[in-house]
């Protein structure tokens, strides 16, 4: 158990959003997408370029950049 | 004769194109290339003529 | 008497595909006043009534931060619908519920349009329907907007729904916040605090959102009561961030979405599987979207579609040729030689004829294309690109602008440069917008066809590809170059849904399609047209001086002395059977030759020649000469007119004014022509001068015409540049 940030998780990984640390508009854009403490997140891949990544919340697949992911903390088994 | 018809015709044409320049100067003008997309008809998707394409069903 | 309804959702909710099964043909575009968003409106008839459609944006939410948002929020304030629909795709509940909650938070009447529910059915997500609707307090009506099921209940249910006044929802968004709020309501209220257009609890919840548009307005009403707002609002984010370390717009946004857990859990939503296991599109992406493979199969998938194209166009494509030849035989044989006969063979059917004998080509590419774009593909490309655009100063979203330019083929500059609207940083809008001109656009790709099948007729798409990739590589690298010059902004995010991936529907294939390849034939039969009949003025007039034409009929004079009187009997008689004797060729030939010599005078001397012979001296470096001058000039019009002018030039000025050969052939036989000059002319092609309406369009995104000056100026001076590196070296070499 531990909390580490979005950008660390692997492949495959599942975890609970613990906190977002985003403001003004790009944590509001962040949060309206699901990104709020409490949701099940699960990464799904990242682009060839390994940014930006892709992952499974609520149900639907949302995609950030590696900066934008470094505001969220993820609690992982 | 002939040349009447067809000094009528490049008359035509020069008219035509120069008041499609100016419609589309002024931001009127159809859909497409030929306009400044500001009176585009949309069906299922605006065609070529969709700025909001990010999202492709929506 | 209609009803104003209005339509709001996500984006991919289904919202466009509700709207078309309302209005149908009824529909049409405009723009919200002073503002550049596109507004669609449509009118419904049907059995339940008259109802006035507006299709408000997509958005996810109701904030001031994108023009999308403020434009929805303000005209469902200002216009006071007399009801929302909000579409909500049931296969994503929760996150669809976000937006709805702020309607219901507004005040607003809703009724809500329970979407695609097909979809939800197929992935074991069963929604109680009537337990949602009684927890929301509004009608939730199931819909299927694909299949036009569930339209007609809707539309009873707005009916029966309207005139209601709505109660505003009211969400706990925890101690703290709940207790400022009552304190600004109070304050609110009491001063009558723009409590007109909206509810005075929503207005202190905007404030503690630090909404810039509220703030804004706030202020202009009534500045005192605007400070002591903000004041409280200021002293619970001190509050909250000593005691919580987060702030009131994180912590709304959280309870928001605690606030939809909540209701959902009370039996309203059931999961068969869990939500986040992978679907059937996540297991493609792991291929498509694939570290080593996602770029080899896009170039591969883009080299596909060439080969498609190439493939099987072609065979309608000879038959446009055919039909071609035969309305010019007819005219050749029925119009008598002069000015008219000129006119229409020279300047409409070799001219114009031209750029709609590429229609089928154009039609099959456009066919591809919307095969890409309703399959959802298109979002994984701007996903797997972003991090390389990042790299040169634009975003993910720029794939989308330049894929609607032209960027696979067959698009449009003018919406492209449109899209870089939701770019926020300047840099990265302007940027885009000037580089989407690079791409293969509709109109370019008719020249580019011509002279990928006339030099390069083993390796079609392959050609086209890196035609392609160069037009992207140019497009980046101009990017860079931009983005060192132009001030740094602020990055926009780039937090996107990827939506599933869908089989396109025939319906849905054909109908892109033939809208495309339609506008590309009127703009052909309209615009292009009259274009070719002016250049074609223009390369006819001035005529040849007497004394000129009269040297000319000296020359042919001097041949027929020459000959025989047989042999000038021969040729000028009925054709005889077994054909022409050696001599009575030779003399015919020899005529001809002189015939040949006059028209090239001709074309020389007329308007458009002379000033094509004038640019020779420069543009040889190029390779080009005075036609092909004559052609780029007038490309700047619209592109198809390179086409339609080389066209027209190489008709006026014929050898053999009987010779039907198509454009091509012409081209590949011509004096100075050759692969390495062809490809020069494809490079200068892809880089200069945006076409006027491409002009235009940049001048009024960008407020002003410097930008518009520079793509001209800039753009015309590096494909000059890159031609002539292009042909020198390529002579060189080759």
């Amino acid at each position: 158990m531990g909390i580490i940030n979005l950008r660390e998780m692997r492949v495959e990984q599942t975890g609970v959003v613990a906190a977002v640390k985003a403001s003004g508009e790009m944590g509001r854009r962040i949060r309206e997408m699901g990104l709020v403490p409490g949701k099940k997140i699960r990464v799904q891949g990242r682009a060839p370029l390994l940014d930006p990544v892709s992952l499974r919340i609520m149900g639907f697949t949302l995609t950030l950049r590696n900066n934008e992911a470094d505001h969220v903390q993820v609690e992982v088994a | 004769m002939e040349n009447l018809i067809v000094w009528v015709i490049v008359a035509g044409a020069l008219g035509f194109t120069i008041k499609g320049f100016i419609k589309t100067y002024k931001g009127e003008g159809g859909c497409g290339c030929s306009g400044s997309c500001s009176g585009c008809t949309g069906r299922d998707s605006d065609g070529p003529c969709d700025p909001g394409k990010m999202f492709p069903y929506q | 008497m209609s009803t104003a309804i209005a339509l709001a959702g996500n984006p991919n909710s289904g919202k466009t595909t509700l709207f078309n099964a309302l209005t149908g043909a009824r529909q049409h575009v405009g723009n919200y006043p002073g503002v550049t968003v596109e507004k669609k409106q449509g009118t419904c008839v049907s059995d339940t009534g008259t109802f006035e459609v507006i299709d408000l944006p997509g958005t996810y939410s109701l904030t001031a931060y994108s023009l999308e948002e403020v434009v929805a929020r303000d005209f469902l304030v200002n216009e006071k619908p007399d009801m929302v629909v909000n579409i909500v795709d049931a296969s994503n509940l929760e996150r669809n519920l976000y937006l709805s909650v702020q309607f219901l938070e507004m005040g607003i009447p809703v009724c809500l349009a329970l979407n695609m529910m097909d979809v939800a059915d197929k992935r074991g997500i069963k929604i109680n329907v009537d337990k949602l609707s009684q927890l929301i307090g509004i009608p939730v009506i199931r819909t299927v907007a694909r299949a036009g099921r569930g339209k007609t209940e809707l539309l009873e249910a707005v009916s029966a729904r309207v005139g209601e006044p709505p109660r505003p929802l009211k969400i706990s968004y925890g101690a703290d916040i709940d207790r400022a709020l009552d304190e600004m309501e109070d304050i609110i209220s009491s001063a009558d605090f723009l409590t007109g257009s909206y509810p005075a609890r929503w207005i202190a919840l905007k404030y503690l959102e630090n909404d810039e548009q509220i703030l804004e307005r706030g202020m202009a009403q009534n500045r005192g009561v605007a400070v002591k707002l903000a004041d409280i609002a200021s002293r619970l984010a001190g509050h909250l961030a000593a005691t919580q370390d987060t702030h009131p717009e994180g912590m709304i946004a959280d309870h928001r979405y605690g606030f939809i857990n909540a209701l959902l859990k009370q039996n309203v939503v059931v999961y068969a599987h869990d939500r986040n296991r992978l679907q059937r599109s996540d297991q493609i992406d792991k291929v498509l979207t694939n570290r080593f493979f996602g770029p080899m199969i896009m170039v591969g998938v883009i080299l596909g579609l060439y080969h498609f194209t190439f493939t099987y166009s072609v065979l309608p494509a000879q038959w446009l040729e055919v039909l071609f030849e035969w309305i010019g035989n007819g005219a050749d044989a029925t119009l008598p030689g002069g000015l008219l006969k000129s006119l229409v063979i020279s300047g409409l059917i070799d001219g114009v004829g031209g750029v709609l004998g590429f229609v089928p080509l154009i039609m099959f590419m456009f066919l591809g294309i919307s095969f890409l774009e309703d399959s959802g593909y298109l979002a994984r490309m701007a996903f797997m690109l972003d991090r390389v655009f990042r790299m040169f100063g634009l975003h993910g979203s720029s794939v989308m602008a330049f894929i609607v330019s032209g960027g696979i083929a067959g698009g449009c500059a003018v919406p492209g440069v449109m899209a870089a609207r939701t770019l926020k940083s300047p840099k990265e809008r302007l940027a885009t917008l000037l580089t989407v001109p690079f791409m293969n656009c509709g109109a370019k790709l008719p020249v580019y066809a011509l002279l990928v099948a006339a030099f390069f007729a083993e390796n079609q798409a392959q050609v086209m590809l890196v035609i392609t990739l160069i037009s992207w590589v140019g497009a980046l690298l101009v990017a860079r170059l931009l983005r060192s010059t132009i001030i740094r902004g602020e990055a926009t995010p780039f937090v996107m849904e990827l939506p599933p991936y869908r089989l396109p529907t025939i319906r849905g294939l054909l109908t892109h399609t033939w809208e495309r390849t339609w506008q590309y034939m009127k703009k052909a039969g309209t615009v292009i047209l009259g274009i070719s009949i002016l250049l074609w003025a223009m390369m006819t007039f001035p005529r040849l001086d007497e004394a000129k034409i009269s040297e000319f009929q000296a020359k042919r004079d001097t041949i027929l002395r020459a000959a025989s009187t047989g042999v000038v009997a021969e040729i000028d008689g009925p054709e005889r059977q077994g054909g022409l004797s050696a001599p009575a060729l030779v003399l015919k030939e020899s005529l001809a030759t002189v015939d040949g010599e006059e028209a090239q005078a001709g074309l020389k001397n007329s308007a458009a020649g002379r000033i094509g012979v004038a640019m020779e001296g420069v543009s040889g470096l190029a390779g080009f000469d005075w036609r092909t001058n004559i052609a780029l000039v007038g490309g700047f019009a619209a592109k198809e007119v390179v086409v339609s002018t080389l066209g027209t030039a190489y008709s006026l000025g014929e050898v053999d004014p009987e010779e039907t050969a198509s454009l091509g052939d012409r081209l590949r036989s011509a004096p100075g022509w050759g692969p390495v000059t062809a490809f020069s002319l494809i490079i200068f092609t892809i880089f200069y001068a945006p076409c006027f309406v491409t002009v235009v369009c940049i001048a009024r995104e960008t407020g002003s015409w410097k930008w518009a000056g520079f793509s001209v100026i800039f753009n015309t001076a590096l494909a000059f540049g890159l031609s002539v590196l292009t042909y020198q070296v390529g002579s060189a070499i080759f």
